[in-house]
């Protein structure tokens, strides 16, 4: 399973100094079937049979087809991590699946909250590219299956927050800049008026962990797919310039040195320690991507670090050691990863 | 919904934390919300607006059941998910206020299904093409060229 290439990491999309990834979910249910929260197993197994089925004659014939059921806890915990699945759909796996095209470009949650979850995501900022991409699975599964939809309120989803496009559109930014300058408040307070969702992902406590957020489209119902992604688009290409403002400001004068410290003190750190939680590297490889993106020479590389935003996850270090570990030991074989992968360029 | 933390408010924010690696959400009220996230501003969101909603107290609401799944409308209430698609249809008159108080609007302006049968479908690719939406009249012909195909 660790040699699925997830394409969405890799550095060459879109604005990615600021943008890691796009993606666009369209959720679709089953016109006469119950909605998977109160659907018995039958149904459930009915309507997994049936989006199997139906994928060999859509563009996705080739993806992989994963019952979570058929595969462990850890396995289903990697998914989550990879963005396949949610932690929702892992923690019930019975009669619940997903399809996994080729780099992980696009997939379909099965019997999650909706039937049907399709999800094409890819690395920087090309939400419309994204869109165009996922209409058109959808239009191959409507071919094949009845899904409930009604004029006047679109697609019908479990959750009326859903309903009507049945999409989400969000981008993950990187905002350093903005944090350390202080500003990142106002803007996210700024933001609330555009009609636009940001979510960060909490460390224990209350600090949102590497500075990463996802933004995305607060409603669903009103205007059509193009709006939504545009009106994403232009909120995430107004953060990307106020980030790029601070970065430049943080680099500039005496800032800088500042700056410089912050960024090659999170080198060492990931480099030499010998235990590393999740969150604290999280927060080091942040400063350490903000360093790459300002172009800074530094003996580390966008891919590599990218690659270890992923790999880092828990689920991954426990694939990596082929069994569930404990969380010490966990941190243990996190740092080595990390040294393993800075090393060759830190002793350059 | 009841505040996840203090359980004696409603709740209206989604609460994302990150523990041993998973993502946890729960409803929080807004002071404990506050208290929790007290260096971060991140907005209000639509299940927030859709459990303020639906946590209001009803005025002359029908006492109504889809017969498709069994749900009832105060349990959808509850919950805030409903049961099937035709819960929409059963609930018509209250999901319009619904849709409205979570998205502002409660019209769908987006993609449509295209419809099966073959005289439907000749008039939404008319409509299509008046519209001057013609990747989309495209996409209803090569439909209905499959449908006349089978």
């Amino acid at each position: 399973m660790l040699r699925y290439k997830m394409g969405w990491a890799r550095p060459d999309g879109p604005e990615h100094a600021v943008v890691l990834s796009s993606r666009v979910r369209l959720a679709r249910n089953f016109d006469d079937r119950p909605f998977p929260p109160r659907a018995a197993d039958a149904e459930l197994r009915a309507v997994l049979k049936s989006v199997f089925d139906a994928a060999s004659k859509t563009r996705l014939r080739d993806a992989a087809r994963i019952s979570l059921a058929d595969i462990t806890p850890l396995e289903r915990g990697f998914l989550v991590e990879r963005k396949l699945i949610s932690w929702g759909h892992a923690s019930e796996p019975a009669h619940r699946g997903v399809l996994v095209g080729e780099r992980d470009a696009a997939s379909v949650m099965i019997n999650e909250e909706d039937h049907l979850r399709l999800q094409n995501i890819d690395s920087g900022l090309c939400l419309d590219r994204l869109w165009r991409e996922a209409s058109a699975i959808d239009d191959d599964f409507a071919e094949l299956l009845d899904f409930a939809f009604r004029p006047e309120w679109g697609y019908l989803t479990c959750c009326p927050t859903n309903a009507g496009t049945g999409m989400r559109a969000s981008c993950l930014v990187h905002l350093p800049g903005l944090t350390a300058t202080g500003r990142i408040e106002s803007v996210l307070r700024s933001l609330d008026r555009l009609g636009v969702l940001v979510r960060g992902l909490y460390g224990e406590g209350t600090k949102v962990i590497g500075d990463f957020y996802q933004v995305s489209n607060r409603t669903a119902l009103g205007r059509s797919e193009e709006e939504i992604v545009d009106s994403v688009t232009g909120v995430v290409r107004g953060l990307i310039a106020k980030e790029r403002e601070a970065r430049e400001e943080l680099s500039g004068g005496d800032r800088k040195t500042r700056l410089e410290d912050l960024v090659y003190r999170s080198l060492g750190l990931l480099s030499h320690a010998r235990l590393l939680t999740y969150e604290e590297t999280m927060r080091h490889l942040s400063y350490l991507r903000m360093g790459l993106a300002l172009e800074w020479k530094l003996p580390a590389d966008l891919t590599t670090v990218n690659e270890l935003l992923v790999l880092s996850q828990p689920a991954h270090i426990q694939m990596l050691a082929g069994k569930p570990l404990e969380e010490r030991d966990r941190d243990f074989l996190r740092s080595t990863l990390l040294r393993r992968k800075l090393s060759g360029a830190t002793e350059a | 919904m009841l505040c996840a933390r203090c359980r004696k408010n409603e709740a209206s924010f989604l609460y994302q934390k990150l523990v041993e690696g998973r993502v946890l959400e729960s409803g929080l009220c807004a002071s404990c919300h506050a208290e929790e996230s007290p260096g971060v501003y991140i907005g209000d969101s639509p299940l927030a607006s859709l459990f303020a909603y639906l946590g209001a107290p009803a005025q002359g609401k029908r006492r109504v059941r889809c017969e498709a799944c069994g749900l009832s409308f105060s349990e959808f209430r509850k919950c805030g998910r409903l049961g099937c698609a035709r819960c929409y249809d059963a609930f018509a008159g209250e999901m319009d206020e619904v849709l409205a108080q979570v998205h502002a609007c409660s019209r769908h302006s987006g993609k449509c299904l295209p419809p099966r049968d073959p005289k439907e479908l000749a008039r939404a690719i008319e409509k299509a093409v008046a519209a001057e939406s013609f990747e989309e009249a495209a996409r209803l012909r090569d439909r209905l060229k499959r449908i006349e195909g089978d």
